[in-house]
């Protein structure tokens, strides 16, 4: 093997590395001790306003991108799926008339029980216009912002449930750390035992319900709502419901996966909260079947409530809503659980 | 910094690198891995022009990627200066005239950022841990950008340098 070993390089080449590894070196120092409202966080912050107009230019690939997914698994479809959907489709054909009637029935039905009314939600709502430019952090850029009265910190939903937290917010956008990042946490409590813990995301896609007592039962089905607690979500929103109990009651390493209510894949709106009914932990949400289906059944175990509380928690079990996160901070997840703003 | 063909041809690259990022690469994410074209950029160019490559570039551009990805800002700097600076100087001391090194240095290269990357990541506090990063986040991204590597070197030898490297009469990669 050939060993080049002339020596090409100058001093001014070393010099320009070592300042290189000083400068970013610096940044990252700063950039870990200082706060959320530091200087470089809000470069950051500003940074981000301006790579939103080119985000949002480049949705129309992003739909380009998902269609052409979509047209190549509908020609690899074989001769037994192909007879499978004929027969779908006549069936389908043939409850179309009732479908209509239901259908008329039921934008009537959500004009007036939709989510916002139900939880007398005050907000802006506002387009996904960008989602992660990388891949370890998991959020999406809003196209409402501070014009838009948009704060750090606020709550935010898609059609069936909460879906992150504003992190950060410029003019006029802003950008919302997912539920299923890893940093981020929200304080939550099951609905029929009241039982609290923190929701986490993680970097597999799932939801966690963590910081439970060992001694609450839970029960696959049962809704999760955020408790408030530290004041980072707004109290009483949906979050999802029990999907899998890995362990038993009594037992400290039991984990328990939570299936968000909010899918964001195919979100294209949210909204902003600002505020909500100060009652909304006790109200239960009903969703109508189309919403059911869109919320991957979550839904349906939400507004049935077939758990064993369906009074919505009127036992006055409730925690205070303007709790002061002691409860997050005594199970030493503050940080996480005040929406990870200052995680990093 | 001259204004010189490759100069100017790098600048080109590097503002392309940053546009594809930001309008391409959530677009063409596959599950959970979302490919890095400033991390290829900056290691194809490390290894194409190994002695016009320098830090200022992979340090501008990894403060970019930092500031518009919402990451520890200076952590991908940091990364991207070491690793193209080491692989640029490795290229230069192994060359052989195949095809063989250039490309071996640029896999090694690009998986050695990401796994420093995620290092970094997980020491500011991305509440995981390196296991878990490497399995769901390092390992498919360190693939993808793997793949536009290779894909963005043969470009990189036509238009970023003027004359490749090489002994003098040995055929170049056309």
């Amino acid at each position: 093997m050939a060993l080049n070993f002339q020596n090409n390089e100058t001093s001014s080449g070393r010099v320009s590395l070592i300042i290189a590894l000083a400068v970013s070196l610096a940044c990252l120092g700063i950039y870990a001790a200082e706060g959320a409202q530091g200087p470089l966080h809000k470069v950051q912050s500003l940074f981000e306003g301006a790579a939103a107009p080119l985000q949002q230019a480049s949705a129309p690939l992003g739909a380009a991108v998902d269609e052409a997914e979509q047209g190549n698994a509908d020609n690899g479809a074989d001769e037994d799926t192909m007879a499978a959907l004929r027969e779908q489709n006549e069936q389908l054909t043939q409850q179309l008339t009732t479908a209509e009637e239901q259908r008329l029935e039921n934008e009537r039905l959500r004009s007036l029980l939709n989510l916002r009314d139900t939880y007398e939600i005050e907000g802006v709502a506002a387009r996904v216009i960008g989602r992660s430019t990388d891949a370890w952090n998991q959020d999406i850029t809003l196209d409402a912002g501070s014009n838009q009265g948009v704060e750090s910190g606020l709550t935010v939903m898609g059609p069936t449930g909460v879906i992150g937290q504003v992190i950060s917010v410029s003019g006029n956008s802003c950008r919302v750390r997912l539920l299923t990042d890893p940093q981020s946490g929200a304080a939550a409590m099951v609905q029929s035992s009241r039982a609290e813990g923190i929701v986490r995301g993680s970097l597999d896609g799932l939801l966690y319900l963590e910081n439970i007592s060992a001694d609450v039962n839970i029960q696959v089905g049962d809704v999760v709502l955020t408790s408030g607690l530290g004041g980072s979500y707004t109290r009483g929103l949906l979050i999802g419901t029990v999907a899998r109990v890995e362990g038993s009651a009594g037992n400290d390493s039991r984990r328990i996966v939570v299936a968000p209510n909010g899918s964001v894949d195919l979100l294209q709106e949210a909204l902003v909260v600002f505020s909500a009914a100060s009652d909304a932990a006790d109200r239960t949400v009903r969703f109508s079947s189309d919403d059911a289906q869109g919320a991957e059944g979550g839904s349906d175990q939400a507004g049935a409530g077939d758990s064993p509380d369906d009074d919505g928690g009127e036992d006055g079990a409730a925690p205070d809503a303007s709790g002061d996160g002691k409860a997050a901070d005594e199970d030493g997840s503050a940080d996480n659980a005040d929406g990870g703003e200052e995680g990093r | 910094m001259e204004l010189t063909r490759e100069n100017v041809a790098a600048l080109i690259g590097a503002v392309v690198a940053v546009l594809l990022q930001i309008m391409v690469a959530p677009a063409i994410a596959l599950f959970s891995a979302i490919p890095n074209f400033i991390v290829a950029f900056c290691v194809v160019r490390a290894v194409a022009a190994p002695y016009q490559a320098g830090s200022l570039i992979p340090l501008a551009l990894g403060l970019v990627f930092d500031l518009v990805g919402g990451g520890p800002v200076g952590g991908m700097a940091f990364v991207l200066v070491l690793v193209t600076f080491f692989a640029s100087r490795l290229f230069a001391a192994l060359n052989n005239d195949t095809l063989f090194m250039p490309v071996t240095i640029i896999l090694v290269s690009t998986m050695l950022v990401e796994v420093l990357y995620g290092l970094v990541v997980v020491a500011c506090g991305a509440g995981v841990s390196f296991g878990e990063a490497l399995l769901y986040r390092v390992l498919p991204c360190m693939l993808y950008d793997c793949v536009i590597g290779l894909l963005l070197y043969p470009i990189a030898i036509r238009v970023l340098v003027e004359k490749p490297l090489g002994q003098p009469g040995t055929p170049v990669l056309r």
